[in-house]
């Protein structure tokens, strides 16, 4: 299990990162053009690296073709003028240059967009760990920026090491000024601990001058729900049209991300009750985004998962399966999804009600509804969790510069000296 | 609920298995009697039968998913009638599963027969050690109230509850297997694997050799009680602490969701203890199936665990777990979780709050 020579490799990445660290200055314009352009080169599926970046995605993560297409083009298109600009105002000109390690998680690929970028945006030097069950995007981006602006590149390495490898891992941990962590909780709390564990250790036996120990910033566990108010089921049409919506929030990335949908609460009162909104989304708009965006074939695992869960939707409420979906239509209390796009609705008198008991773990709440029901679910929600609100159908596409996890967007990924 | 005829007749049809004998055509039609009493008179399992259109040709119904006991009453009978309930662990923010009684004879009878052909198959009693609390302490629990049978009908006067109030009880252990190794005097060690683990974390450099005769007997996953260990590590940490030969190390498969229990075969041939099939009593079906056709699978390929358990009178006796397994020499391999199930990375670990594998434990 424990392999030195990963070990190794993950502190001489460091120590390059350290060193050129010292010697830079703070050039967020040069940092937003490589990465736009990088940007561009991974988007032109003409070019060499995305060639191999969609063949190695689609061996890696399983997703359909047409799946990965539409992830690559919404999030690298995220990476935009105005907002990289806007980010990077708000960067104080003496926030000292760190090393920031990006632990990356495999669930949805595109994560690592805004992973890698908002620190780089920091002016921070980037070491990247990705996950066992994909690195072929980071390992892409790293190469894109190379092309792009080989003194960019340099402030990004990417390394692979199993969560085993206590050397690997703690060669990291206290070789970071901050260590940004995407994946589960425990993955989080892993990490916290050999921070805290190693960090007296590695500055007696190392002989390396105490630091503190790095800045956890953590994206753990997390799930999110859809919200459909009774104006967006004005009519029957109206209905349909919001029905696609909340279909590619469930459908994009197979549900596999903490921005996916695991309920659809809806309203009554509007055109058709909750119960025939259940049966639009499973005969109509699910399919319809099944031929648009086909879904992965599901693994032994996903499927032993999904009949547990249709099982239990059966028993509890109505069920409609589909060969590519699922939605059950069930009472309170809420149960959440094994993903795949398997979605329960409920009728939602009160929502925060609904949704109270996974606050903790709640990250977005997609809206279908005016701008004045979106703005009174967000004063809602923010009484009772740190989760976001959008629009519908953009649950999977949020804005680069959009809060996460209950933060600002660089929140934790740069140090303030002034304000010290 | 189920007919008194037809439960006198699985009675004595566990009596015929309780050696290990088998009999599939006569298992396969009481089977099938069963689940159609079962599938007009527990609710659940009718519901559910409405919803799931497939019928696989070879069980005739298909089994009724676990997770299900974790959101309906799965019973034939009525609730004024529980003598006993048992209930899955929980974990953090999901519901547990139950499964009531309202009879334990048969469940004792499955049991009885099957610890006894393969966990204790030598006559005479030994002192027990377990390492799970009792069932006064875990009314709930089913592993507690097999091991409290186990107490009754295979342990000596002196066996001994070395977890108490939710921890290990390091000196209740130490003294017991320092006395049986001192009087030469075989011992069953039996508990939860993170009941092990703790173990094994506490004793530090403490370790024994235990009499010839002696075994272990450890059940259920680690469900962040412990840190986790692989089985084959587990098995190698287990025979260097405690002295105990690796054909004497049986790991047992059980569910609250079902009344028998299967066990690692190496008791019963020692060949098996490099593959470790587990042994499927007479008067249970297991079979991996496919789980987009709910039929079995071909060969040794992988499936889903579906198990048909006689003993599961009061509820529905078809039970398709989530676990993987194959056909194997000897019964069938347990093989866990998927490899390629992953954590979803920042989406909530599903696979937590789904699962209803093991017995309650602590």
């Amino acid at each position: 299990m424990l392999a030195p020579e990963q070990a190794e490799a993950v502190r001489a990445a460091i120590a390059a990162l350290r060193s050129a660290a010292a010697g830079s200055g703070n050039d967020p314009a040069r940092v937003i053009a490589a990465l736009q352009k990088a940007a561009l080169i991974l988007s032109d599926a003409r070019e060499p690296i995305a060639i191999e970046l969609r063949r190695a995605l689609q061996q890696e993560t399983g997703l359909s073709m047409p799946m990965i297409e539409w992830g690559l083009l919404t999030s690298l298109s995220s990476l935009r003028h105005a907002p990289l600009t806007e980010l990077a105002d708000t960067i104080p000109r003496d926030a000292p240059r760190e090393v920031i390690g990006v632990v990356l998680a495999g669930n949805v690929f595109v994560a690592a967009v805004r992973g890698l970028a908002m620190p780089l945006l920091t002016g921070a030097h980037v070491i990247a760990k990705t996950s066992t069950r994909e690195g072929a995007f980071a390992r892409a981006f790293r190469e894109a920026l190379e092309q792009a602006d080989h003194t960019v590149a340099a402030r990004l390495a990417v390394v692979h090491f199993t969560r085993e490898d206590e050397q690997a891992t703690r060669a990291l941990c206290t070789g970071v000024d901050a260590l940004s962590v995407y994946g589960s909780d425990e993955t989080v709390e892993q990490l916290r601990r050999v921070c805290e564990d190693t960090r007296p250790r590695a500055a007696l036996t190392e002989r390396i001058t105490a630091r503190r120990p790095p800045r956890i910033i953590a994206h753990g566990h997390g799930l999110s729900a859809a919200y459909v108010a009774r104006s967006a089921l004005s009519s029957k049409e109206e209905a349909a049209r919001t029905a696609e919506r909340v279909a590619l929030d469930i459908s994009a990335y197979d549900q596999q991300g903490c921005l996916s949908p695991h309920f659809v609460l809806v309203e009554p009162g509007g055109a058709i009750d909750p119960h025939a909104f259940a049966q639009l989304l499973a005969a109509e708009a699910l399919p319809a985004l099944a031929q648009l965006l086909p879904a992965a074939e599901p693994t032994l695992h996903e499927q032993a998962e999904r009949l547990q869960w249709q099982a239990a939707a059966a028993i509890r409420g109505e069920l409609y399966v589909h060969a590519t979906h699922a939605v059950s239509f069930e009472e309170a209390p809420l149960r959440p999804s094994p993903g795949g796009r398997q979605v329960s609705v409920y009728a939602c008198t009160n929502l925060q009600e609904l949704l109270a008991p996974f606050a903790l773990h709640l990250k977005c709440i997609g809206v279908a509804g005016t701008k004045a029901e979106r703005a009174a679910i967000t004063d809602l929600v923010q009484r009772f969790c740190s989760a976001q609100t959008c629009r519908s159908g953009e649950m999977q596409s949020p804005r680069f510069d959009a809060w996460a996890d209950g933060a600002p967007p660089l929140a934790g990924l740069f140090r303030n000296e002034s304000a010290r | 609920m189920t007919s008194d005829l037809l439960a006198a007749r699985i009675a004595r049809f566990i009596d015929r298995c309780a050696h290990g004998a088998k009999d599939d055509a006569t298992r396969d039609a009481l089977i099938a009697e069963l689940s159609l009493e079962q599938s007009k008179s527990v609710e659940p399992y009718r519901r559910y039968l409405t919803s799931e259109k497939r019928r696989p040709e070879v069980f005739g119904l298909p089994a009724l998913p676990t997770d299900v006991f974790r959101f309906a009453r799965v019973a034939s009978h009525p609730l004024h009638m529980d003598v006993r309930c048992f209930r899955t662990s929980g974990t953090t923010g999901r519901a547990r599963g139950e499964h009531a009684f309202s009879d334990l004879s048969l469940y004792d009878r499955a049991a009885r027969s099957a610890a006894g052909h393969a966990l204790f198959p030598e006559a005479g009693r030994q002192r027990l050690c377990i390492l799970a609390p009792s069932e006064h302490e875990a009314p709930d629990s089913s592993l507690s109230y097999m091991l409290s049978r186990f107490v009754d009908w295979f342990g000596t006067e002196h066996s001994v509850y070395a977890w108490r109030d939710g921890e290990l009880r390091l000196g209740v252990l130490t003294d017991t297997l320092r006395a049986a190794e001192a009087r030469r005097e075989p011992i069953a060690l039996l508990g939860t694997s993170f009941a092990f683990v703790h173990a094994e974390d506490a004793l530090g450099s403490l370790r024994f050799q235990l009499p010839h005769g002696s075994r272990i007997m450890q059940t259920g996953g680690f469900k962040g009680r412990s840190r986790t260990i692989e089985p084959e590590s587990m098995l190698a940490l287990l025979h260097a602490r405690y002295g105990v030969p690796v054909d004497h190390i049986v790991q047992e498969y059980g569910m609250t969701e079902l009344s028998s229990q299967m066990y690692e075969a190496v008791l019963l041939d020692p060949a098996h203890s490099i593959e470790r099939p587990l042994w499927v009593p007479g008067w249970v079906r297991a079979e991996p199936v496919d789980p987009a056709t709910l039929e079995p699978v071909k060969g040794d390929a992988t499936g889903l665990l579906r198990i048909d358990d006689l003993a599961n009178i009061g509820s529905v006796c078809s039970v398709q777990t989530s676990d993987l397994a194959q056909r194997c020499a000897g019964g069938i391999r347990l093989l866990g979780r998927a490899p390629g199930a992953v954590a979803r990375g920042c989406s909530l670990q599903i696979e937590e709050w789904l699962d209803s594998r093991a017995h309650a434990g602590a």
